[in-house]
C-alpha cells in the first residue's frame, strides 16, 4: 500500500488535525497504543480522533498515515504521561506530564507534509533503536551478553542490506532467529532478558517488523525506564528490583499447561523474588518507590524526548 | 507486509479446515480481549512468512461457539495448529517463537 499523507493536501491536513488539535490542548484525548474512538469506556485516543475511527484500515485511508507510525507516536507520549481517573471532569481523568512530552501529542502531526510517504518512519526507527541499545555507552550495555550484541549487529547487517534495496536468504534469517533463541535461553541476567526477548522478535526483515514493532518496543522501553531508576535507588532496593525482575522472568517462561495454566509455582524455588512480588512489600515499599519514580523521571523524560525527535526528523525527512 | 487473515466460521469450517490440502492455523480470538488484538500483528506476520505452505484463519468465539468448543478452547487468545486432521494448540506468543514451534509441527 502507498502511503500519501493527508491525500497531499493541506486543507485536509488542517481539517483533520485542528479539531484534535482543540482537544489535545484541552487534555480530552488520552494517548494510547490503540486506536480509540467512541469505543466503550476508553476515551479517545489522539490518532482515534484525528480519522474518527478505531479501525487501522480506515485510518490510513483517511490520513494517508500508516497505523503503526500512528501506534508509536502514542506509545512515546504514553509512556511519558501519568492518567489517572478525575470523576468531575466532563472527559472523566486527567493527564500529568513534562511539557516536552506532551507537546508531541500535535507535533508529529505537524511535521508530517502532505503528500508525504511515511511507510519508512517505522523500519528506520526500529533500525535506530536497534542501533542505540548495541552502543557501547547505552545504558543497559552492560547487561548485554556478547551472544546477544553478535545477534543485534547481524540484525543490524540484514536490515541496512534490506534497507538499500538487497534481500536476504530465508535461510539466513532462520539461522539467526535460532541463534537469537539460542542467545536468549543462556542469558541469565535479571535485567538483559527483555532486551533478549526484544532482539529475538525483531529479528525479521525490518519491514515486516513495522505492524508489530510498537507492541515489541513497548516492554523494551518499560525496561530502560525502569533500569533508569535504578540510579536513585540504595544498594538493597537494587538488589530487591533484580529479584522482581528474575521472578517476572520466572513466571513468563515457566512451562504451561493447554489452558495456558502454570503447572508448578515458578517463585516457589526463587524465595527472594516471591518475597519481591507479594503484595506485602509492594504496600510496604510503595512510598519509597513512587519517590525513586519522581526522581527519575528527568531522565526520562529525555530518554522518551530523545526518541520523539528522532521520530520527528525521519517524518521531517520523508 | 501483512496478510489480510480470513475469517472463518461454524457454517465454513468444512471447507475451510477439514477439506484444506495444507496445514491450518487457527487464532481463536474476540474483540474485546486485549492480548488477542496484541497478538494479531504477529499473526499476519506469521502468515507472510509461510505463504501457501500454511492456511492462517480467525475464529471469533464468540459468534462461533461450535467450532470454539470443537477444539476444546478454554481461553484465548488461542493458536491451534490442525495438520492431518490433528490439533494442536501452540504455547508460544512471539513470531520467532512460533516459527520454531510450527516449524517442528509441520516436519
Amino acid at each position: 500500500m502507498s502511503f500519501h499523507a493527508f491525500d497531499g493536501n493541506p486543507a485536509v491536513k488542517s481539517q483533520m488535525l485542528e479539531p484534535v488539535r482543540a482537544r489535545w490542548s484541552a487534555r480530552a484525548l488520552a494517548p494510547d497504543v490503540d486506536l480509540n474512538w467512541k469505543s466503550d469506556g476508553q476515551p479517545d485516543s489522539i490518532s482515534g480522533a484525528l480519522a474518527e475511527t478505531q479501525d487501522r484500515g480506515e485510518f490510513e485511508q483517511r490520513t494517508g498515515i500508516p497505523a503503526d507510525l500512528a501506534q508509536l507516536c502514542e506509545q512515546l507520549i504514553a509512556a511519558g504521561v501519568r492518567k489517572s481517573d478525575a470523576p468531575n471532569t466532563t472527559v472523566g481523568f486527567s493527564l500529568e506530564g513534562a511539557d516536552a512530552v506532551l507537546t508531541f501529542g500535535t507535533e508529529w502531526l505537524d511535521a508530517i507534509r502532505p503528500g508525504a510517504d511515511l511507510s519508512l518512519i517505522v523500519p528506520q526507527f526500529a533500525r535506530h533503536c536497534l542501533d542505540l541499545l548495541l552502543k557501547p555507552d547505552f545504558e543497559l550495555a552492560g547487561h548485554i551478553s556478547p551472544d546477544l550484541r553478535r545477534t543485534g549487529f547481524q540484525i543490524l547487517s540484514f536490515w541496512d542490506r534490506e534497507l538499500a534495496g538487497e534481500s536476504t536468504a530465508r535461510g539466513d534469517w532462520r539461522d539467526l532467529q535460532r541463534a537469537a533463541m539460542v542467545a536468549t535461553a543462556k542469558d541469565n541476567d535479571a535485567w538483559g532478558y527483555r532486551v533478549a526477548t526484544f532482539i529475538e522478535a525483531i529479528a525479521w526483515p525490518v519491514r515486516s517488523v513495522s505492524r508489530e514493532f510498537a507492541g515489541l518496543f513497548d516492554s523494551f522501553l518499560f525496561n530502560w525506564l525502569m533500569y533508569l531508576e535504578t540510579a536513585f535507588m540504595t544498594d538493597e532496593e537494587r538488589i530487591d528490583r533484580e529479584h522482581l525482575l528474575l521472578g517476572w522472568k520466572a513466571m513468563a517462561t515457566a512451562p504451561r499447561d493447554e489452558v495456558g495454566d502454570i503447572d508448578i509455582d515458578p517463585l516457589e524455588s526463587l524465595p527472594e523474588s516471591s518475597r519481591v512480588i507479594s503484595s506485602d512489600h509492594i504496600m510496604r515499599t510503595m512510598d519509597r518507590m513512587m519517590a525513586v519514580r519522581e526522581a527519575a523521571r528527568g531522565r526520562k523524560d529525555e530518554v522518551i524526548r530523545d526518541l520523539m525527535n528522532t521520530v520527528l526528523t525521519l517524518i521531517r525527512s520523508a | 507486509m501483512t496478510a489480510d487473515i480470513m475469517a472463518v466460521s461454524d457454517a465454513t469450517f468444512g471447507v475451510e479446515i477439514e477439506q484444506s490440502k495444507q496445514p491450518v492455523l487457527i487464532d481463536f480470538w474476540a474483540p474485546w480481549c486485549g492480548p488477542c488484538m496484541s497478538l494479531l500483528p504477529t499473526i499476519e506476520g506469521l502468515a507472510s512468512v509461510y505463504g501457501d505452505d500454511l492456511k492462517v484463519v480467525k475464529v471469533n468465539v464468540d459468534e462461533n461457539p461450535l467450532l470454539t468448543e470443537k477444539f476444546g478452547v478454554q481461553g484465548i487468545p488461542n493458536l491451534t495448529l490442525v495438520k492431518d486432521g490433528k490439533a494442536v494448540t501452540l504455547r508460544e506468543r512471539s513470531r520467532t517463537r512460533l516459527v520454531g514451534e510450527i516449524d517442528g509441527l509441520l516436519g
